[in-house]
Protein backbone atom coordinates (compact mmCIF):
# COMPACT_ATOMS: atom_id res chain seq x y z
CA UNK A 1 0.00 0.00 0.00
CA UNK A 2 1.33 3.17 -1.10
CA UNK A 3 0.52 6.03 0.88
CA UNK A 4 0.92 9.60 0.14
CA UNK A 5 1.20 11.76 2.99
CA UNK A 6 0.72 15.37 3.01
CA UNK A 7 1.80 17.17 5.99
CA UNK A 8 0.55 20.57 6.31
CA UNK A 9 1.96 22.71 8.94
CA UNK A 10 0.54 26.01 9.56
CA UNK A 11 2.77 28.33 11.44
CA UNK A 12 0.92 31.40 12.27
CA UNK A 13 2.71 34.33 13.76
CA UNK A 14 0.18 36.98 14.05
CA UNK A 15 1.06 40.25 15.60
CA UNK A 16 -2.23 41.53 16.71
CA UNK A 17 -2.45 45.26 16.83
CA UNK A 18 0.64 46.05 14.79
CA UNK A 19 0.75 49.71 13.84
CA UNK A 20 0.38 50.60 10.25
CA UNK A 21 2.89 53.36 10.57
CA UNK A 22 6.43 52.24 11.16
CA UNK A 23 8.03 53.62 14.29
CA UNK A 24 9.66 56.99 13.99
CA UNK A 25 8.89 57.27 10.32
CA UNK A 26 7.25 60.67 10.45
CA UNK A 27 9.55 63.52 11.21
CA UNK A 28 9.54 67.24 11.70
CA UNK A 29 12.60 69.36 12.32
CA UNK A 30 12.87 72.80 13.84
CA UNK A 31 15.87 75.01 14.46
CA UNK A 32 16.14 77.42 17.34
CA UNK A 33 18.73 80.17 17.34
CA UNK A 34 19.64 82.98 19.69
CA UNK A 35 22.44 85.28 20.64
CA UNK A 36 24.16 86.77 23.64
CA UNK A 37 25.42 90.31 23.29
CA UNK A 38 28.76 91.35 24.70
CA UNK A 39 28.34 93.07 27.99
CA UNK A 40 29.89 93.81 31.34
CA UNK A 41 27.69 94.21 34.38
CA UNK A 42 28.28 95.05 37.99
CA UNK A 43 27.26 92.41 40.48
CA UNK A 44 24.94 92.57 42.32
CA UNK A 45 21.99 94.08 40.49
CA UNK A 46 23.56 93.84 37.04
CA UNK A 47 24.06 97.57 36.90
CA UNK A 48 26.42 99.51 34.70
CA UNK A 49 28.15 101.59 37.33
CA UNK A 50 30.04 100.93 40.51
CA UNK A 51 31.37 103.31 43.09
CA UNK A 52 33.25 103.25 46.31
CA UNK A 53 35.47 105.32 48.55
CA UNK A 54 39.09 104.88 49.47
CA UNK A 55 39.58 106.84 52.71
CA UNK A 56 43.20 107.80 53.25
CA UNK A 57 42.69 109.69 56.49
CA UNK A 58 45.14 112.30 57.64
CA UNK A 59 47.47 113.07 54.78
CA UNK A 60 50.14 115.07 56.59
CA UNK A 61 52.80 114.04 59.01
CA UNK A 62 53.36 115.98 62.20
CA UNK A 63 55.79 118.24 60.33
CA UNK A 64 53.15 119.20 57.79
CA UNK A 65 54.57 117.34 54.85
CA UNK A 66 52.97 114.33 53.15
CA UNK A 67 52.90 111.30 55.39
CA UNK A 68 55.92 109.19 54.69
CA UNK A 69 53.95 105.96 54.81
CA UNK A 70 51.66 107.24 52.05
CA UNK A 71 54.58 108.41 49.94
CA UNK A 72 56.18 105.05 50.30
CA UNK A 73 53.25 102.95 49.17
CA UNK A 74 53.47 100.74 46.10
CA UNK A 75 51.37 98.55 43.85
CA UNK A 76 52.01 95.62 46.14
CA UNK A 77 51.33 97.63 49.26
CA UNK A 78 48.88 100.36 48.31
CA UNK A 79 47.66 103.24 50.44
CA UNK A 80 44.10 102.10 49.97
CA UNK A 81 41.93 99.85 47.83
CA UNK A 82 38.34 98.91 47.18
CA UNK A 83 36.96 95.77 45.54
CA UNK A 84 34.13 95.19 43.11
CA UNK A 85 32.66 92.36 41.14
CA UNK A 86 32.22 92.84 37.43
CA UNK A 87 30.96 90.08 35.12
CA UNK A 88 31.93 90.30 31.48
CA UNK A 89 30.90 87.71 28.90
CA UNK A 90 33.44 88.85 26.33
CA UNK A 91 36.72 87.07 25.84
CA UNK A 92 39.13 89.96 26.51
CA UNK A 93 37.60 93.01 28.16
CA UNK A 94 39.30 96.38 27.99
CA UNK A 95 40.13 98.38 31.10
CA UNK A 96 40.46 102.16 30.95
CA UNK A 97 41.74 104.12 33.94
CA UNK A 98 42.09 107.82 34.60
CA UNK A 99 42.13 110.05 37.68
CA UNK A 100 42.63 113.58 38.79
CA UNK A 101 44.98 114.86 41.47
CA UNK A 102 44.06 114.88 45.13
CA UNK A 103 43.11 118.51 45.58
CA UNK A 104 41.77 120.46 48.53
CA UNK A 105 39.91 122.88 46.31
CA UNK A 106 41.67 126.07 47.38
CA UNK A 107 42.67 128.70 44.87
CA UNK A 108 46.38 128.05 45.11
CA UNK A 109 49.20 127.45 47.54
CA UNK A 110 52.00 129.87 48.36
CA UNK A 111 55.60 128.98 47.78
CA UNK A 112 56.71 126.07 49.95
CA UNK A 113 53.20 124.78 50.23
CA UNK A 114 51.01 122.55 48.09
CA UNK A 115 47.32 121.85 47.88
CA UNK A 116 47.54 118.96 45.44
CA UNK A 117 48.92 115.45 45.70
CA UNK A 118 49.78 113.29 42.77
CA UNK A 119 49.38 109.55 42.99
CA UNK A 120 49.02 106.39 40.97
CA UNK A 121 45.64 104.72 40.55
CA UNK A 122 45.51 101.15 39.31
CA UNK A 123 42.91 98.54 38.49
CA UNK A 124 43.79 94.95 39.21
CA UNK A 125 41.71 92.51 37.18
CA UNK A 126 41.60 88.89 38.28
CA UNK A 127 41.53 86.69 35.21
CA UNK A 128 39.80 83.38 34.64
CA UNK A 129 43.13 81.68 34.20
CA UNK A 130 44.18 82.60 37.71
CA UNK A 131 46.52 85.51 37.05
CA UNK A 132 46.00 89.21 37.69
CA UNK A 133 46.62 92.06 35.26
CA UNK A 134 47.03 95.63 36.42
CA UNK A 135 46.25 98.83 34.55
CA UNK A 136 47.82 101.91 36.12
CA UNK A 137 47.49 105.67 35.70
CA UNK A 138 49.61 108.37 37.35
CA UNK A 139 48.36 111.89 37.81
CA UNK A 140 50.39 114.99 37.01
CA UNK A 141 49.96 118.74 36.69
CA UNK A 142 49.01 118.11 33.11
CA UNK A 143 46.86 115.02 33.26
CA UNK A 144 47.94 112.33 30.80
CA UNK A 145 45.50 110.50 28.58
CA UNK A 146 43.66 107.62 30.18
CA UNK A 147 45.49 104.33 30.30
CA UNK A 148 43.81 101.70 28.15
CA UNK A 149 44.63 98.02 28.32
CA UNK A 150 42.93 95.01 26.80
CA UNK A 151 43.10 92.08 29.15
CA UNK A 152 44.68 88.90 27.88
CA UNK A 153 41.92 86.63 29.20
CA UNK A 154 38.38 86.62 30.50
CA UNK A 155 37.67 88.17 33.86
CA UNK A 156 37.38 85.59 36.60
CA UNK A 157 33.78 84.73 37.39
CA UNK A 158 34.34 85.42 41.06
CA UNK A 159 33.60 87.95 43.75
CA UNK A 160 36.00 90.89 44.14
CA UNK A 161 37.50 90.26 40.72
CA UNK A 162 38.25 93.96 40.23
CA UNK A 163 40.35 95.98 42.67
CA UNK A 164 40.84 99.72 42.44
CA UNK A 165 43.80 100.93 44.44
CA UNK A 166 45.93 104.04 44.95
CA UNK A 167 49.59 104.27 45.88
CA UNK A 168 52.81 106.22 45.51
CA UNK A 169 51.42 109.55 46.66
CA UNK A 170 53.74 112.44 45.94
CA UNK A 171 54.17 116.18 46.51
CA UNK A 172 57.04 118.53 45.68
CA UNK A 173 59.91 117.73 48.01
CA UNK A 174 59.51 119.33 51.40
CA UNK A 175 56.22 121.02 50.51
CA UNK A 176 53.76 121.60 53.31
CA UNK A 177 50.18 120.46 52.72
CA UNK A 178 47.66 123.20 53.12
CA UNK A 179 44.85 122.38 55.45
CA UNK A 180 41.59 121.21 53.96
CA UNK A 181 39.71 118.27 52.64
CA UNK A 182 41.38 116.57 49.74
CA UNK A 183 39.51 114.52 47.24
CA UNK A 184 40.01 112.96 43.88
CA UNK A 185 38.16 110.64 41.55
CA UNK A 186 39.45 107.53 39.85
CA UNK A 187 37.45 106.71 36.76
CA UNK A 188 37.40 103.10 35.60
CA UNK A 189 35.71 101.83 32.46
CA UNK A 190 35.56 98.12 31.73
CA UNK A 191 34.37 97.37 28.23
CA UNK A 192 33.35 94.00 26.78
CA UNK A 193 35.67 93.96 23.84
CA UNK A 194 36.31 90.54 22.39
CA UNK B 1 -6.59 -3.77 -3.73
CA UNK B 2 -4.35 -0.96 -3.67
CA UNK B 3 -5.59 1.69 -1.59
CA UNK B 4 -4.43 5.12 -1.87
CA UNK B 5 -4.47 6.73 1.34
CA UNK B 6 -4.22 10.31 1.86
CA UNK B 7 -2.74 11.19 5.05
CA UNK B 8 -3.18 14.64 6.13
CA UNK B 9 -1.54 15.67 9.18
CA UNK B 10 -2.39 19.02 10.37
CA UNK B 11 0.12 20.41 12.66
CA UNK B 12 -1.04 23.66 13.83
CA UNK B 13 1.35 25.89 15.55
CA UNK B 14 -0.91 28.66 16.34
CA UNK B 15 -1.04 31.41 18.82
CA UNK B 16 -1.25 30.32 22.38
CA UNK B 17 -4.89 31.24 22.47
CA UNK B 18 -5.76 28.79 19.68
CA UNK B 19 -7.51 25.58 20.82
CA UNK B 20 -5.53 22.34 20.86
CA UNK B 21 -6.40 19.75 18.20
CA UNK B 22 -5.99 15.98 18.38
CA UNK B 23 -4.24 14.43 15.38
CA UNK B 24 -6.80 13.18 12.85
CA UNK B 25 -6.12 10.76 9.96
CA UNK B 26 -8.41 10.85 6.92
CA UNK B 27 -8.55 7.76 4.64
CA UNK B 28 -10.08 7.76 1.16
CA UNK B 29 -13.30 5.79 1.29
CA UNK B 30 -12.96 5.54 5.00
CA UNK B 31 -14.29 7.52 7.80
CA UNK B 32 -13.48 10.14 8.12
CA UNK B 33 -12.53 10.71 4.51
CA UNK B 34 -11.62 14.33 5.06
CA UNK B 35 -10.53 16.67 7.69
CA UNK B 36 -11.23 20.31 8.15
CA UNK B 37 -8.37 22.66 8.73
CA UNK B 38 -9.21 25.83 10.53
CA UNK B 39 -6.70 28.60 10.09
CA UNK B 40 -7.69 31.73 11.95
CA UNK B 41 -6.40 34.90 10.44
CA UNK B 42 -6.46 38.03 12.58
CA UNK B 43 -5.37 41.55 11.88
CA UNK B 44 -6.03 45.03 13.08
CA UNK B 45 -5.67 48.50 11.76
CA UNK B 46 -3.21 50.34 13.97
CA UNK B 47 -3.99 53.59 12.33
CA UNK B 48 -2.22 55.74 9.81
CA UNK B 49 -0.37 58.55 11.48
CA UNK B 50 1.42 61.52 10.06
CA UNK B 51 1.57 65.26 9.85
CA UNK B 52 -0.84 67.04 7.59
CA UNK B 53 0.94 68.03 4.42
CA UNK B 54 2.74 71.30 5.00
CA UNK B 55 1.82 71.30 8.68
CA UNK B 56 4.72 69.49 10.32
CA UNK B 57 6.70 71.37 12.94
CA UNK B 58 9.41 73.06 10.93
CA UNK B 59 11.33 76.23 10.37
CA UNK B 60 13.81 78.32 12.28
CA UNK B 61 13.16 80.84 15.03
CA UNK B 62 15.49 83.41 16.50
CA UNK B 63 14.55 83.68 20.17
CA UNK B 64 16.74 86.74 20.67
CA UNK B 65 19.00 87.64 23.57
CA UNK B 66 19.37 84.50 25.65
CA UNK B 67 19.84 86.24 28.98
CA UNK B 68 16.23 87.31 28.67
CA UNK B 69 13.04 85.25 28.62
CA UNK B 70 11.55 83.83 25.44
CA UNK B 71 8.73 81.62 24.26
CA UNK B 72 8.22 80.51 20.69
CA UNK B 73 5.67 78.06 19.27
CA UNK B 74 6.00 75.75 16.30
CA UNK B 75 2.42 74.74 15.41
CA UNK B 76 1.61 71.46 13.68
CA UNK B 77 -1.43 69.51 12.57
CA UNK B 78 -1.73 65.76 12.76
CA UNK B 79 -3.49 63.27 10.57
CA UNK B 80 -3.59 60.29 12.87
CA UNK B 81 -6.57 57.96 12.78
CA UNK B 82 -5.76 56.42 16.13
CA UNK B 83 -3.72 56.90 19.29
CA UNK B 84 -0.23 58.20 18.75
CA UNK B 85 3.05 59.03 20.37
CA UNK B 86 5.25 62.02 19.65
CA UNK B 87 8.87 62.38 20.69
CA UNK B 88 11.66 64.92 20.35
CA UNK B 89 15.44 64.73 20.10
CA UNK B 90 17.64 67.76 20.76
CA UNK B 91 20.90 67.89 18.84
CA UNK B 92 22.75 69.99 21.41
CA UNK B 93 20.79 69.69 24.63
CA UNK B 94 20.49 73.45 24.77
CA UNK B 95 21.34 76.43 22.65
CA UNK B 96 25.01 75.86 21.93
CA UNK B 97 27.50 78.47 20.71
CA UNK B 98 30.53 77.49 18.72
CA UNK B 99 33.30 78.77 20.92
CA UNK B 100 36.68 77.55 21.89
CA UNK B 101 37.54 76.02 25.19
CA UNK B 102 36.08 78.04 28.03
CA UNK B 103 37.57 78.61 31.48
CA UNK B 104 35.70 77.71 34.61
CA UNK B 105 32.80 79.98 35.39
CA UNK B 106 31.75 80.37 31.75
CA UNK B 107 29.42 78.39 29.53
CA UNK B 108 28.41 78.33 25.89
CA UNK B 109 25.19 76.39 26.40
CA UNK B 110 21.95 78.16 27.21
CA UNK B 111 19.31 75.88 28.72
CA UNK B 112 15.69 76.01 27.63
CA UNK B 113 12.52 73.97 27.90
CA UNK B 114 10.73 72.02 25.18
CA UNK B 115 7.00 71.53 25.56
CA UNK B 116 4.53 69.49 23.53
CA UNK B 117 0.84 70.27 23.38
CA UNK B 118 -1.21 67.82 21.34
CA UNK B 119 -4.91 68.13 20.75
CA UNK B 120 -7.09 65.19 19.72
CA UNK B 121 -10.61 64.17 18.94
CA UNK B 122 -13.31 65.07 21.42
CA UNK B 123 -11.27 67.77 23.08
CA UNK B 124 -8.61 65.40 24.31
CA UNK B 125 -5.31 67.11 25.11
CA UNK B 126 -1.94 65.86 26.26
CA UNK B 127 0.94 68.02 27.45
CA UNK B 128 4.55 67.43 28.34
CA UNK B 129 7.57 69.57 29.09
CA UNK B 130 11.24 68.78 29.57
CA UNK B 131 14.58 70.55 29.61
CA UNK B 132 16.35 70.34 26.28
CA UNK B 133 19.30 68.79 28.12
CA UNK B 134 17.21 65.68 28.74
CA UNK B 135 16.32 65.31 25.08
CA UNK B 136 19.70 64.45 23.66
CA UNK B 137 20.36 60.98 22.37
CA UNK B 138 22.92 60.43 25.12
CA UNK B 139 21.19 62.13 28.03
CA UNK B 140 21.65 60.01 31.13
CA UNK B 141 18.43 61.26 32.66
CA UNK B 142 16.17 61.29 29.68
CA UNK B 143 12.89 63.07 29.24
CA UNK B 144 9.84 60.84 29.00
CA UNK B 145 9.28 61.96 25.42
CA UNK B 146 12.83 61.81 24.18
CA UNK B 147 12.78 60.42 20.68
CA UNK B 148 12.64 58.64 18.45
CA UNK B 149 8.97 57.88 18.83
CA UNK B 150 7.77 54.29 18.86
CA UNK B 151 4.67 52.44 19.93
CA UNK B 152 5.97 52.64 23.48
CA UNK B 153 8.12 55.78 23.53
CA UNK B 154 6.98 59.36 23.42
CA UNK B 155 4.21 61.56 24.70
CA UNK B 156 1.02 59.62 24.09
CA UNK B 157 -2.33 60.89 22.94
CA UNK B 158 -4.86 58.12 23.51
CA UNK B 159 -7.26 59.17 20.80
CA UNK B 160 -7.07 60.09 17.15
CA UNK B 161 -6.07 63.54 16.04
CA UNK B 162 -7.07 64.24 12.49
CA UNK B 163 -6.70 67.77 11.17
CA UNK B 164 -7.44 69.25 14.57
CA UNK B 165 -5.82 72.66 15.05
CA UNK B 166 -4.10 73.86 18.17
CA UNK B 167 -1.17 71.51 18.62
CA UNK B 168 2.27 72.98 19.00
CA UNK B 169 5.85 72.48 20.09
CA UNK B 170 7.06 75.28 22.34
CA UNK B 171 10.59 76.36 23.21
CA UNK B 172 10.89 78.67 26.18
CA UNK B 173 13.06 80.05 28.94
CA UNK B 174 12.29 82.30 31.91
CA UNK B 175 15.69 83.92 31.39
CA UNK B 176 19.17 82.68 32.00
CA UNK B 177 19.99 82.46 35.71
CA UNK B 178 22.78 79.94 36.18
CA UNK B 179 25.97 80.98 38.00
CA UNK B 180 28.16 80.43 34.96
CA UNK B 181 28.45 83.39 32.64
CA UNK B 182 26.90 82.88 29.23
CA UNK B 183 29.61 83.89 26.77
CA UNK B 184 28.87 86.45 24.11
CA UNK B 185 28.15 84.91 20.73
CA UNK B 186 25.67 85.15 17.88
CA UNK B 187 25.93 81.48 17.01
CA UNK B 188 23.73 79.88 19.65
CA UNK B 189 21.65 77.16 18.01
CA UNK B 190 19.87 73.87 18.53
CA UNK B 191 17.90 71.56 16.27
CA UNK B 192 14.90 69.58 17.46
CA UNK B 193 13.85 66.50 15.55
CA UNK B 194 10.22 65.54 16.11
CA UNK B 195 9.08 61.99 15.36
CA UNK B 196 5.64 60.50 15.37
CA UNK B 197 4.35 56.96 15.70
CA UNK B 198 1.00 55.26 15.86
CA UNK B 199 0.48 53.85 19.35
CA UNK B 200 -2.36 51.33 19.45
Amino acid sequence: MKRFALAAAALGVLAAGQAQAATGDVTGSVTVTGYVTSKCVVIPNSGSTFSGTIPLGELADSDGTLRADLAGTSAGSPAGAVNFRVNCNAAKPTVTVSADRLDNGTAGAPSGYTDVIDYTAAVDADLAGGSTESTAYTTAASLPAPTVQQLSDRLANASDNVTVKVYDLATPSGALLTAGSYDSTVTVVISPTS
Amino acid sequence: MRRNALLLSGLLLMCAAAPAYAQVTAIAGGAPDHITLSVPVTASIGGACGFKTGAAPSGSRDVGELNGSFSEDFPFTLECTGPLRMAVVSANGGLLASTGTLPGGYTNTAPYAVSLHIEGQGGAITNGSCDAATLTALASSACSFRGPASTSQGLRLGVASYQIPGSYLRVSSPGYSSPSILVASNTYTDTLTVTLSASP
